[in-house]
């Protein structure tokens, strides 16, 4: 079909531009460029657009492939005004060529990535909205999920800033341990339930289409892994088609199984090479775009020996408190995180460097901070009870002090300070007196 | 003499008078380390007074104020004096809140240590 053709078909239909890119899985920019003749659109597509406007059987869509997920019936929170999507890399990745990333997970947060797999595609805002109708597609069985929705389209004008030209996955990532719920739902709420990848099906750009035939998508199911089933070392794999089809000997399905194994299986801690047996390392331009979505309002890495980091994140979360309950409060809640880092730094790392991770967030009810180390672990209970000590004056100077192992090492203490804290400790000596 | 130092305090000896300053940073959180603990203690050692200067500090770490305790106790044991000047309320009430207050002695300036 030609783009006049599409056309007359959808207006002889009543469908608007908009109706059948919701039917075919792509934006409706696409569907517009696509009738004007300026973008050359895959087979594929083609013939999805040719389905719809036909009407034969159900629609070819990708969504198709994606089992329907059916979300709890939970009020959604009022959703932000603006999502707090950051772009936190652009990197080389380790495995290129055929696309393979090996990204360590970053706790507490959601990771939209989004990777290049054609290559050799020019047309960069058509493919960004093949990208972006493309997810929208993948959740057109879902409720309305207008935070996701805009989640996708902040992905996809990142992605027009870069050169990447084409995607191949998305894998939207939560580390959170918490009520089984799906991805789209995590996404849309902001919440950040039980870890899960969620990898959807490969798909091709009109360019990466040209270069080889379109999948057989009837044989591509969602691949969902639970984080907390793979054993540490747990990485999140992303792979182009072409490497899978390259690991699985012309087989992508097989070249998944393959990367499962080694993911998955007990030769996880090697490298890939070495899993594989070739020392051979492909060399390409192409690069990562990892959009990091997460739910905290401040969020620092840093070694516990750079003071300046220190200083400006705890002065941060100093402001903040200060706003909402006063200099007195703040101090003591500063107190308290002051203590949770020296105490990394003294037991974690015995006064040497080592890294840190400070993430503060403000809840309704109360402000939350973490202090992460990446030292020796074994904070014990008996710990939190000493007097005199750290934890003694940590717990004076909060609500709550809560401490738990890292997930792979070192530990976490959660610094909880609620907000009615400074009417009860006012409304202490009026009661005792 | 000043001998600058990385971290959370720098020593300002001033030896033809038989004393040193040392000022503590605006935010101490780092750990106390053996080098840290070496280099006061040399300093008590070397002068007859240290006054310990934490008038722009508004967080420490209790690690110090331990610190601050047995340096105190070490002071008095060799007829010397260590003072804490000018603590700010915010480190006042850390020092309270590990009862530390009557273990150290606390002044409000620099004149009040070298009168001591």
């Amino acid at each position: 079909m030609t783009g006049k053709q599409i056309r007359r078909a959808r207006e002889k239909k009543g469908w608007t531009q908009a109706q059948l890119a919701q039917s075919v899985g792509c934006g409706q920019a696409m569907i517009s460029m696509i009738e004007r003749a300026t973008v050359k659109p895959s087979p594929l597509l083609i013939a999805r657009i040719t389905r719809a406007l036909e009407d034969v059987g159900p629609s070819t869509d990708i969504t198709d492939t994606v089992p329907e997920i059916r979300l709890p019936r939970i009020p959604l929170p009022t959703p932000p005004t603006k999502l707090p999507i950051v772009t936190s890399e652009w990197s080389r990745p380790q495995y290129c060529g055929d696309f393979l990333i090996v990204h360590p997970l970053t706790p507490e947060s959601v990771l939209v990535v989004a990777v290049d797999v054609a290559g050799r595609a020019r047309n960069v805002i058509g493919n960004r909205l093949y990208i972006q109708g493309w997810l929208h597609g993948w959740l057109s069985n879902q409720p309305s999920l207008p935070q996701l929705r805009t989640l996708i389209d902040d992905l996809s004008v990142e992605m027009e800033k870069t050169d990447i030209a084409a995607g191949a996955y998305l894998a939207v990532v939560s580390a959170h341990r918490g009520q089984p719920h799906t991805v789209s739902y995590e996404a849309a709420s902001c919440g950040f339930p039980v870890p899960l990848i969620l990898c959807g099906p490969p798909f091709r750009t009109p360019e990466s289409a040209v270069l080889s035939p379109p999948l057989p998508l009837s044989s591509q199911p969602v691949e969902t892994t639970r984080i907390d089933k793979l054993s540490a070392p747990w990485r999140l794999v992303l792979s182009s088609d072409g490497l899978l089809s390259r690991l699985g000997g012309g087989d992508e399905v097989a070249g998944l199984k393959t990367l499962r194994r080694w993911q998955t299986g007990r030769a996880r801690s090697q490298s890939l090479e070495a899993f594989l047996h070739t020392s051979e390392q492909a060399i390409d331009d192409e690069f990562l775009a990892l959009l990091q979505w997460d739910s905290w309002d401040e969020t620092s890495a840093f070694d516990v020996e750079d003071e300046t980091e220190c200083k400006r994140i705890v002065t941060a979360i100093r402001t903040r408190v200060e706003r909402a309950m006063g200099e007195e409060q703040a101090d003591a809640y500063r107190q308290a995180i002051v203590e949770a880092v020296n105490n990394a730094h003294r037991h974690a790392y015995s006064g040497r460097a080592g890294r840190l991770t400070i993430r503060f967030r403000d809840e309704p009810a109360r402000f939350r901070t973490e202090i992460q180390d990446e030292g020796r672990g074994g904070v014990t209970e008996k710990h939190t009870k000493q007097t005199r000590r750290g934890f003694a004056l940590m717990k004076s100077n909060c609500s709550g002090v809560f401490v738990r192992d890292g997930r792979e090492r070192g530990t976490i203490l959660e610094l909880l300070l609620d907000k009615s804290a400074t009417d009860r400790k006012q409304q202490q000596p009026e009661e005792s007196s | 003499m000043t001998r600058p130092m990385n971290g959370p305090f720098e020593i300002r000896e001033d030896p033809d008078n038989d004393r040193a300053i040392i000022v503590f940073a605006r935010q101490c959180h780092q750990a106390r380390t053996r080098a840290h603990e070496e280099s006061l203690s040399d300093v008590l050692e070397k002068c007859g007074a240290v006054a310990c200067d934490v008038s722009s500090t508004e967080v420490l770490a209790s690690d110090w104020l331990r610190w601050f305790e047995r340096l105190t106790l070490r002071a008095a044991r060799t007829g010397k004096t260590f003072a804490v000047v000018g603590m700010r309320p915010s480190v006042q009430k850390t020092t309270d809140d590990l009862a530390l207050r009557d273990r150290l002695v606390v002044v409000e300036n620099l004149e009040e240590v070298w009168g001591l």
